[in-house]
């Protein structure tokens, strides 16, 4: 519907629109014509509307009679012109005010909107010790000024798109346009597009129409803005979703999450047994259990004598059978984390001592449980926790581990390792296959692998990622070599005018 | 007059196989690549047309938008694998089948000669081996060969034929880890239902592609050479090298009639053959593949070297040696028996390894009961498969027509058709879940008398090893050649054509001109060329009714 050229008619039929007790509309006259300010109480800055549009329009004395007189005489940067009433109304409950002013037919969205937002501070989900702190919020243009921040090349693109019946939420999709897949981007953009929800209150909203059904993780997410522009440099494609402070990264490949932040910052030696540890202490966290569980039942020989004569003897009058008793306790910390996640701080004390004291030790005590079946468990537990991205998937393997161990035995495991190996290997997200660069096994990419190189070794972007620009570094010696022949080159050109000559610029070329 | 041979790689192969880094592509490729990266946006370009437009009609659901985003670039989606992969697949798999039964076995029969009818045997395959890859420079599919060279009918009786013979192979091995899990591994001599999982394994890794399949030998490399070389090492110690001794055997009938008794543990030469027109073999390529098997061969060796010099006489007692190689090193050590780690890690890998003959058999029936537009292969498949998708729309565009018009009578036949389809969208899935129970089957039968059995098929499967191994691919190779020499005197013969044509130009009495001569096909195989004329005769039939 369009709109009228009566300012009161225009923001009696949005006030009538927008069923809503917030919506609020000042009447007042410019240059002696009634004008009207419809806006959304506590999300508009109401200092804003004062300073940058009502102070100069009170100011006028000259009626207003066109879209470029208002907007020269409004004080505001952001201005958008909405003719429609649907559109205006829909940008006013965004945020921004709509102005109406008599004889024009036309709303005018201010953008001083200013909602509620917590400050920028560091995730509690990915804290370093060396490196950037700052991490994402809820609010999409914050997060989209820290990506800025960090990459003010003119390549960067941002795509806008409005999702959710109901909720409207922005997303902006983010890339390198001469890094990233186009492809993918656009794969991206449609399948975000053709999203037909309520609301997407997340991003990991978007996670099931980004993904295949595959139950395995195929989503990069991060909540580091210098996380985030990495990934953009090496040519993927970031999601940021208004409303969440998790950003999405794609293509995926499960080698991410044994990578940390911290991992650029430091030393390529400490990164690379980082990585090591890791990857080890996500296997035991996922097997230790199931094999202690097997080797008792299956196995015996595999224990060595001195162990095996200490578990005999912790074991000895336990009613409950290895993988029963382990289920337990597997269930009994699974319980503990769930709690101390969701319980108030200051019950956590509280818990941690009902958790160590009253569960481990009286449940020892009094014969239910043994003390291996704690220790492993509790080995398991801290082990989960050194790759925080996957605790999930992890943990729902440990447990199909477990009762795979106890039903058959430690050959159970090793078909199930191998089967969900197949599982993740034929999983590929936008080309990307899961488990690259390790199968399909990619050399050059292994540089930032398990092990890691140091950063002048690592010239080239991700080949799994099949972006546009492979070069991401040109060292010192390269580019003397560069500059060397740009100088033969140039000796080459005996014939060449001066003119010409002289229009290169100083130092030859230099990348 | 030397004539140089071309090597035909089908389009595209250069983009989409995997692992291959952009500096290692040659420059002559890079039009091709150019070409895949066109191909590959523009089907981009179509999903996402595909995807407005259903989103505009309002007809895109969460399933639909939620459907995996297999892009034209993904090896996956063309089940390609690389030649690095294949060579991965020997270097990891070969020993694994030949560790559990074969070494006591050898040591029966040959004594401190064990390793004469071992390298013997890989020598085979290795010829075997050779044979095939000389194959895959056509670029053709494996179905397609095999009808090319012996007909639709002759095709489809070599594949049940090779089918059988797979089973036949996987059969022993996997009888034989049964065993060794019961006997040697479990404490608690457990039934057959603790060796199930494997069968489930194996059905699930038939529905995969080859690609899958190269990815896990690039997965399971490392895990196999450390399991084989951590045994070797802890086995070392304990072994006396000089029980090999005299090197030279003495006996040489021992030696052939062992070679031929193991011959159903061999024949690993052949697997690229299922794979032809899914990987390209340029000369370093085939280079590569014989490094990685000559690399599995070498473990095998070592292993059955080591094997032999830790047990010395009582070898042919030792039936299930891999439990046992380490342990006289080990015992006496407080760390305990860690060479049980590597035992578990080495069947871990063998989940892989025992499986490839049933992954392959299976692969066999499916192209056995496949339709010919399935079989087809290599680069002209996306071009078939289109071509079928709209010959197959415009059938079932009349059928429903004829079937609405026929009315009541029309359900049943309507039913009948959603129930052939079914079968056809599922024979794939029908062929791997028949597979894999008769296998299982087959093992659950034979549990009391496994050791007959094995000695009877160890007996009578070396000729079934020469056909398959030795005389199939030998037939094809020389097919091939055949086949090349006809093209080319068909070519010398276009050439004499050619110049009479223009000679006799000038009398206005021609020949066929030799442009158009040299437009249509050159040979082709009997089915293929059947159905090629009978699509274009409707392609020009329909260009004609439409004018």
């Amino acid at each position: 519907m369009k709109l009228s050229k009566k300012a009161q008619k225009n923001a009696d039929i949005l006030l009538a629109a927008c069923k809503g007790s917030d919506v609020l509309c000042h009447p007042f006259t410019v240059g002696g014509r009634p004008a009207a300010l419809v806006f959304l109480d506590g999300v508009a800055d109401k200092a804003a509307i004062g300073e940058q549009v009502l102070k100069p329009l009170w100011g006028q004395t000259q009626p207003l009679c066109s879209d470029r007189e208002v907007v020269s005489a409004l004080f505001a940067c952001e201005i958008k012109i909405q003719t429609e009433i649907g559109e205006a109304a829909a940008a006013m409950l965004a945020g921004d005010p709509a102005l109406f002013i008599e004889g024009i037919a036309t709303a005018f969205i201010v953008g001083v909107k200013k909602p509620p937002a917590r400050a920028v501070m560091e995730p509690p989900t990915s804290v370093v010790i060396k490196g950037p702190r700052e991490g994402f919020i809820e609010e999409i243009k914050t997060n989209l000024s820290l990506v800025r921040k960090r990459l003010t090349a003119k390549q960067l693109v941002v795509d806008w798109l409005t999702v959710g019946k109901y909720s409207h939420t922005k997303i902006a999709v983010v890339y390198l346009a001469d890094v990233a897949s186009k492809t993918c981007a656009e794969e991206i953009k449609m399948r975000i597009g053709g999203m037909k929800i309520d609301q997407v209150t997340d991003s990991s909203y978007l996670v099931p129409f980004l993904a295949s059904g595959a139950p395995v993780k195929q989503v990069g997410q991060t909540e580091k803005p210098d996380v985030f522009a990495a990934k953009l440099c090496e040519g993927r494609v970031g999601i940021l979703v208004d409303g969440s402070p998790i950003a999405l990264t794609l293509p995926y490949m499960l080698l991410e999450d044994l990578q940390s932040a911290e991992d650029y910052y430091g030393g390529a030696a400490r990164a690379t047994f980082s990585r090591i540890i890791r990857l080890i202490a996500a296997s035991v966290s996922v097997l230790l259990p199931g094999a202690y569980v097997a080797a008792q039942l299956f196995h015996l020989q595999t224990i060595p004598l001195k162990l095996f004569l200490s578990v005999a003897g912790a074991i000895r009058g336990i009613p409950l059978s290895p993988s029963l008793e382990m289920l337990l306790v597997l269930v009994i910390f699974e319980l503990l984390t769930e709690a101390s996640v969701r319980m108030p701080k200051y019950v956590g004390l509280a818990l941690s001592v009902v958790g160590a004291l009253v569960l481990g030790d009286t449940a020892v005590r009094a014969g239910l449980i043994s003390t291996p079946a704690i220790l492993i468990m509790a080995i398991s537990g801290i082990s989960l926790y050194t790759v925080p991205d996957l605790v999930g998937e992890l943990s729902v393997l440990r447990l199909l581990t477990l009762v795979v161990a106890g039903i058959f035995g430690g050959y159970g495991v090793a078909v199930l390792g191998v089967g969900t190996a197949i599982f993740v290997l034929s999983v590929e997200n936008y080309g990307t296959p899961l488990l690259a660069p390790f199968a399909p096994r990619i050399t050059a990419d292994l540089k930032d692998g398990m092990v890691k190189e140091g950063l002048l070794s690592q010239q080239r972007r991700p080949k799994s990622l099949s972006v546009q620009n492979e070069t991401r570094l040109i060292p010192f010696s390269e580019r003397k070599e560069e500059k060397g022949r740009a100088v033969r080159e140039e000796k080459d050109l005996h014939q060449t005018p001066r003119a010409e000559k002289d229009q290169t610029p100083k130092g030859g070329k230099r990348l | 007059m030397k004539t140089k041979a071309v090597m035909k790689t089908p389009k595209g192969f250069a983009k989409a196989k995997e692992g291959i880094a952009p500096e290692q592509e040659r420059p002559q490729k890079e039009d091709r690549s150019a070409k895949a990266a066109i191909n590959a946006q523009t089907a981009g370009e179509r999903r996402a047309k595909a995807v407005l437009n259903a989103q505009n009609e309002g007809k895109l659901s969460l399933k639909a938008a939620t459907v995996c985003p297999k892009t034209s670039f993904s090896p996956q989606q063309k089940g390609l694998i690389a030649p690095r992969q294949i060579a991965f697949l020997y270097a990891a798999f070969l020993p694994i089948s030949k560790t559990i039964f074969l070494p006591s076995l050898f040591a029966a029969r040959a004594g401190h000669a064990l390793l004469f009818p071992l390298i013997l045997s890989l020598a085979i395959d290795f010829f075997t081996l050779v044979l095939v890859l000389s194959l895959a420079a056509h670029g053709e599919g494996f179905p397609s060969v095999l009808y090319r060279a012996f007909g639709r009918v002759g095709g489809k009786i070599v594949l049940a034929g090779l089918a059988a013979a797979l089973l036949v192979q996987a059969f022993l091995p996997l009888g034989e880890e049964r065993l060794f899990i019961q006997l040697a591994l479990y404490e608690t001599a457990p039934s057959l239902f603790y060796v199930a999982p494997l069968f489930l394994l194996a059905f699930f890794l038939q529905e995969k592609s080859p690609t899958v399949l190269g990815r896990a030998a690039d997965l399971f490399l490392p895990l196999s050479v450390a399991a084989i070389g951590s045994l070797l090492l802890f086995a070392f110690p304990s072994a006396k090298m000089e029980r090999l001794l005299p090197l030279f055997p003495q006996r040489g009938r021992a030696v052939l009639t062992t070679t031929l008794q193991g011959a159903a543990y061999f024949g690993e030469g052949l697997y690229p053959l299922f794979l032809l027109g899914k990987f390209s073999a340029t000369k370093n390529e085939k280079r590569t593949v014989y490094g990685g098997f000559l690399i599995g061969a070498g473990l095998t060796v070592c292993f059955f070297a080591i094997f032999y010099a830790v047990f010395g006489a009582i070898a042919p007692e030792v039936q299930f040696g891999v439990s046992d190689l380490a342990k006289h090193n080990l015992t006496g050590l407080e760390i305990g028996r860690v060479d049980y780690f590597s035992t578990f890690l080495l069947l871990a890998v063998s989940c892989v390894g025992l499986l490839l003959p049933v992954y392959f058999a299976a692969r066999c029936l499916q192209f056995f009961f496949g339709k010919r537009e399935e079989e087809a292969e290599g680069a002209e498949a996306f071009l078939q498969e289109e071509q079928c998708r709209t010959l197959r729309e415009e059938k079932r565009e009349k059928g429903g027509d004829a079937a609405c018009k026929k009315g009541k009578n029309g359900r049943i036949k309507r039913g009948l058709k959603f129930a052939k389809r079914w079968m056809a969208r599922r024979r794939n899935l029908l062929v791997s879940a028949g597979v894999t129970l008769g296998l299982l089957l087959a093992i659950a039968v034979t549990k009391n008398d496994f050791a007959a059995l094995s000695s009877a098929v160890r007996a009578w499967f070396f000729p079934v090893a020469i056909v398959f191994r030795i005389a199939l691919p030998l037939t094809l190779v020389l097919f091939y050649k055949r086949r090349e020499k006809r093209v080319a005197l068909r070519s010398v013969s276009q050439k004499g054509v050619s110049l009479r044509s223009v000679s006799q130009k000038e009398g206005a009495i021609g020949l066929r001109p030799s442009k158009e001569r040299e437009k249509s096909p050159p040979l082709k195989a009997k089915g293929e060329a059947k159905g090629q004329t009978s699509t274009l005769k409707k392609k020009k039939k329909r260009g004609s009714a439409a004018q």
